[in-house]
């Protein structure tokens, strides 16, 4: 089971990626990983009960270029449980790139019910094995409104360096 | 908590009347595009401009067609009312000929695995004092038993005169004392506050003040954040600049649909 450090100004958290349940989205999300993508990225969506959201944002709210999207994978089994890491999309199912959540709480509604846009749901593709008091950490942080996002964190919280740490 | 959802429309003040046909217009397109989206829809209060009781005009050609789009909505989606102040006479004839579940005001509901309150916002003006009184009147069961039972031309007569009143009474007040017509006519932080407090939730969502808008806010140690739902007037172009518009909750957050196209 593939590991990944994510060293952020808060703290480490580790996650363990399921590669047999969500085989494409943990081979693109380790592809982000080793291209040193996830460096420097923020947290830019914190919801206590809900998600933190990050990867996709650099400190001061400037958006990163990213690759293709991606097949949603959300159909395959996995949940949308307190401590899984699950892809970001837009409201089209197929549309991750590189931004991820960490659910915080158990997310039922964002399971995938049916394949249609409604129901497809979130892929989920690991989980916080290490530093779940991290997120619990993060998901606290004060949030207020940056230009057209809500829910942004007052001081950035800061994913310093991302790595694999086990293939 | 019993009502929860995935996502959800929430809208208000539209104050339906044969008079604004553009508007009301709006409101049938968006039952048959917009809404059928989501999960929920959340009708927060004076969707009428009136309402003197289930009985008064149901059988006009406006009222049919307003009541055929929401039964036609409700079979579709989930429909939430929530009375405003003008339509607060809404009765359980007419929830259950279109379907509809009625919220108490306030309301705590589950949307996209958030909490949030719910209100019309009228109760929340707590600077306004004589309108406090009339409102805590006009909500007694027997008050509304009797007015229901009062001829439509006396009911429509009382309301007709009420509306004078209140008309004059804030355009007196905006000619001699506009800061304090403002804050008359606003939710008041203490009130929101009590609210937030009382529910233990800090998202806050009212319509009511016609004035739409993300608000963070804080008293005390208390934070929370509070959306307010805009009118809509699509018949006034040479007065009003033309508005409508959803606030849209799902999974990606909550934000205003402009629904003005």
């Amino acid at each position: 089971m593939a590991k990944v450090l994510l060293k952020t100004n808060k703290g480490d958290i580790t996650l363990s990626l399921d590669a047999v349940k969500a085989p494409k989205t943990v081979a693109n999300f380790l592809q982000y990983v080793k291209a040193g993508h996830y460096d420097g990225t923020i947290f830019h969506r914190v919801i206590n009960n809900f998600m933190i959201q990050g990867g996709g944002m650099g400190v001061g709210m400037k958006e990163k270029s990213t690759g293709a999207p991606i097949e949603n994978e959300a159909n395959k089994g996995l949940k949308n449980e307190r401590g899984t890491v699950a892809m970001a999309r837009t409201s089209d199912p197929h549309s991750a790139t590189a931004q991820f959540f960490i659910n915080v709480n158990d997310n039922d509604f964002l399971n995938h019910t049916a394949p249609n846009a409604q129901g497809w749901g979130y892929a989920v593709f690991g989980k916080v094995t290490d530093g779940l008091d991290v997120v619990d950490t993060i998901r606290k942080v004060k949030t207020g409104n940056a230009g057209f996002h809500q829910d942004v964190p007052a001081e950035d919280v800061i994913i310093e360096k991302a790595s694999v740490t086990e293939e | 908590m019993s009502v929860q959802c995935r996502s959800a429309l929430l809208i208000s003040d539209l104050h339906l009347t044969p008079s604004m046909p553009l508007t009301a217009q709006r409101f049938f397109d968006f039952c048959l595009k917009e809404a059928g989206s989501v999960e929920a829809v959340f009708i927060m209060g004076d969707l009428f401009e009136y309402w003197l009781g289930d009985d008064a005009n149901a059988s006009s050609p406006f009222q049919q067609e307003v009541r055929n789009a929401l039964a036609n909505l409700s079979s579709k989606v989930k429909l939430f009312y929530l009375h405003g102040n003008r339509d607060f006479l809404l009765g359980p004839d007419y929830l259950k000929k279109t379907s509809m579940t009625a919220l108490a005001d306030p309301s705590e509901v589950r949307i996209a695995g958030l909490d949030y309150i719910l209100s019309h916002g009228d109760v929340l003006c707590t600077a306004d004092l004589g309108y406090q009184v009339f409102r805590k009147w006009t909500r007694r069961p027997w008050v509304q038993k009797l007015f229901l039972q009062l001829p439509l031309q006396w009911r429509r007569s009382i309301a007709n005169q009420l509306r004078r009143n209140s008309a004059q009474k804030y355009q007196r007040a905006s000619r001699y004392t506009p800061a304090s017509r403002l804050m008359q006519m606003d939710v008041t932080t203490h009130a929101c506050a009590a609210l937030v407090k009382k529910h233990s939730i800090n998202r806050l969502i009212h319509g009511h003040t016609h004035m739409p808008k993300h608000h963070q806010e804080q008293l005390g140690e208390l934070q929370w954040q509070r959306w307010v739902l805009s009118d809509w007037d699509l018949d006034h172009p040479e007065s009003v600049t033309p508005k409508a518009s959803a606030l849209l909750i799902d999974e990606h957050g909550v934000r205003y649909l402009d629904l003005v196209k």
